[in-house]
């Protein structure tokens, strides 16, 4: 009898380690469905905040500040953009509609306050850099999960907080990464760390979510740092005074607001 | 006096602000430079010049529902000729009701959508050599105006409406003496515009040629959409073979003209757009004046005008460029007056910013077909620090003869360094 309960307790204990081991190699999510509660994930109908990019090459250190403002619909996503710092800048306005149809570019505006004019302009590319900083227009826009390929890694701690670890794979040719490997909140679904890699397979750039608040119940990053490592520079991107579901009205988004 | 009322009507506003608490917003620049010129037969050696542009603005939303005072100032020292200069460029009052913007005052109006030549931008216009001559101000001079911008975000259009109005006619006489003269002496509601090739313009006003103009500005099938009219007084330079026919004298002509403008702008690809730009000037009055001597006779020349400007934009990560082409055609021929003639050109703009080195390097060009005129301006700009852009360059002008818009500066080309500080 004792023999027939210690063989039972040993199944028992195998049959709890086989199903942890399974569901560590295969999660209730896949890869894919991970990475679309990251892009799907809600960070409000629209935002308002103070952004302030603090930037240090090594040799020189600049700041840059602006006023944004974010509305989300189902068709388009609009910002807008007020700058402020440093004074060359001061008075400088960009507007972006981003749609959700792949097949249609985004449509952008600048105003200069020394010409008095707004002009539509070319696209940003996503390469191009956001403001000067290692932050590319790539990395702060949302990365649609379709156009990559996904592969689960594991279950990761980062910072005291479990994450999911994926590896996404461009299939996009004129990306800048090879691939990209994520870290992303098992609760949140927010991405708390990211590594990026250039064409050549090397380790490229290093994303760190520093800060992670809590407003209108809705989870939002407020302080990121993008470490590029091979120029060793940084960027530290924080935003102030966030505020969510500000019912922000569409006039906000328009030329004549560029102007105001 | 102009210039110390200027500087007064500035300084209480800096005060004011401190002594009230009122919140001015502010902008502003402060620019020198020293050009040197390499030819002979031009402006010669080293010109040393220096501006300071401030921008303020400030609420008054005390006195009336969303308000705005708005006043930019150019002063301007040239230390080659010893010479300084204030310029009020705006000074408006710009009042905002829920779909409705209303300035008053001295006000810059951009209606263009090209970025290099734009046919309708004709309110506060850039002149095309304005690249060639990058001296001094680099901000245009605003017009007294009332212009209103009245927005239709549920139907995606706004509509611009501009009225110039026009006093007191005067003559510029021979001497150098302006003169005031009597309306029932000015024949046909024209005005005389003394214009100083390369200083100073004194305009003259007349009430009865006052200016109106609106646009109308929509998108349709994802394409910018502006329709122009503007009708108001314009002048040009002509010369003319003097009565003994030994040589040009340099009158003026005055004309009356009717504009009719079209506007289009399409984003091709996240990196391409096009732009184009047309404009029907359906009658140009050219006619002698009385005012000046060694007037042939009151021949009166009218001849229709049709601008066109077409430009492609490319931006590629940190590569920009620019190229845009552009002509006028006459309507008919004017081969007695030198100087009204169909142009046409080439005009753009290559640029590469190393954002990591806080540099850009780039180049513009303009190529006038008439006269085979060139202006080519390389340059590199640097930020060494947030606040501060030095640039060094070299403008060459080349033409096969001296004349034309390009071709009069043959012999102007010039080195410059350049040291902005923001504030």
């Amino acid at each position: 009898m004792r023999k027939n309960q210690i063989i039972m307790f040993i199944v028992f204990v195998l049959l709890l380690v086989s199903v942890y081991v399974y569901a560590e190699v295969n999660p209730a999510l896949t890869a894919k469905e991970i990475v679309e509660k990251v892009f799907n994930r809600y960070d409000g109908d629209d935002q308002v905040s103070t952004l302030i990019l603090e930037i240090d090459r090594g040799t020189s250190k600049k700041t840059r500040s602006a006023q944004i403002f974010v509305k989300k619909t189902l068709e388009v996503d609009k910002t807008l953009i007020k700058f402020s710092y440093p004074p060359e800048v001061n008075g400088f306005a960009y507007l972006s509609y981003e749609y959700s149809d792949s097949k249609k570019p985004t449509d952008q505006w600048i105003y200069m306050p020394a010409t008095k004019r707004v002009m539509r302009i070319a696209g940003k590319s996503t390469n191009t850099s956001f403001m000067d900083s290692d932050f590319t227009y790539e990395d702060i826009s949302g990365r649609h999960p379709d156009h990559y390929e996904h592969i689960f890694l594991g279950i990761e701690n980062v910072n005291g907080t479990e994450c999911h670890k994926i590896e996404s794979t461009p299939l996009a040719k004129n990306s800048s990464y090879s691939k990209l490997i994520y870290w992303v909140d098992t609760v949140s679904y927010v991405i708390l760390q990211a590594e990026m890699y250039d064409k050549n397979g090397e380790l490229y750039k290093i994303l760190s979510v520093k800060q992670v608040e809590v407003i209108n119940n809705v989870t939002i990053p407020t302080i990121m740092i993008m470490k590029n490592v091979k120029k060793g520079s940084n960027t530290v991107m924080t935003f102030k005074d966030m505020k969510i579901n500000q019912n922000l009205s569409d006039d906000l988004f328009t030329e004549r607001s560029m102007k105001n | 006096m102009k210039r110390l009322c200027i500087f007064t009507l500035f300084w209480v506003l800096c005060l004011t602000s401190q002594v009230f608490a009122i919140d001015i917003n502010y902008r502003g620049e402060l620019n020198t430079g020293i050009n040197y010129f390499t030819e002979q037969d031009g402006f010669e050696g080293i010109r040393q010049w220096g501006t300071v542009s401030m921008q303020l603005g400030n609420s008054v939303g005390t006195f009336f529902n969303d308000s705005l005072l708005y006043i930019s100032l150019d002063y301007l020292y040239n230390t080659q000729i010893d010479q300084t200069d204030i310029n009020l460029q705006e000074l408006y009052v710009k009042y905002r009701t829920e779909a409705i913007d209303l300035q008053i005052g001295k006000q810059v109006v951009s209606w263009a959508i090209n970025k290099g030549h734009s046919p309708n931008d004709i309110v506060n216009p850039v002149c095309v050599t304005g690249m060639a001559l990058q001296e001094a101000l680099e901000n245009r001079q605003g017009v007294t105006a009332i212009s209103s911008i009245y927005y239709n975000s549920d139907y995606n259009f706004s509509v611009e409406g501009i009225f110039v109005p026009k006093f007191i006619p005067a003559q510029f006489e021979r001497s150098g003496v302006w003169k005031q003269i009597e309306l029932e002496n000015l024949e046909n509601n024209l005005r005389s515009v003394g214009f100083d090739l390369g200083t100073e313009t004194a305009s003259v006003w007349n009430l009865k040629s006052s200016e109106i103009g609106i646009r109308l500005n929509t998108n349709v099938f994802d394409t910018d959409l502006g329709i122009v009219f503007y009708r108001g007084y314009n002048d040009t330079p002509i010369l003319k073979q003097s009565i003994d026919e030994d040589h040009l004298d340099l009158n003026w002509v005055y004309y009356m003209q009717n504009h009719f403008g079209l506007q289009l702008a399409k984003v091709l690809t996240t990196s391409m757009m096009i732009s184009a730009e047309a404009a029907y000037i359906p009658e140009k009055y050219y006619t002698d004046t009385k005012q000046f001597g060694n007037v042939l006779s009151d021949a009166l020349y009218k001849s229709g005008e049709i601008q066109t400007a077409i430009e492609a934009e490319y931006s590629n990560n940190n590569l920009y460029a620019n190229l845009g082409y552009f002509k006028n055609l006459l309507t008919k021929e004017a081969p007695e007056l030198i100087g009204v003639e169909a142009t046409g050109g080439l005009m753009g703009q290559v640029s590469y910013t190393f954002a990591e080195y806080d540099c850009e390097p780039g180049i513009q060009g303009i190529y006038l077909l008439d006269g085979k005129q060139v202006m080519l301006h390389p340059y590199i700009n640097y930020r060494p620090r947030d606040g501060w852009e030095l640039e060094v360059g070299y403008t060459l002008l080349d033409a096969k003869e001296s004349k034309g818009l390009l071709g009069q500066y043959q012999k102007n080309d010039y080195f410059y360094t350049k040291v902005k500080f923001y504030f």
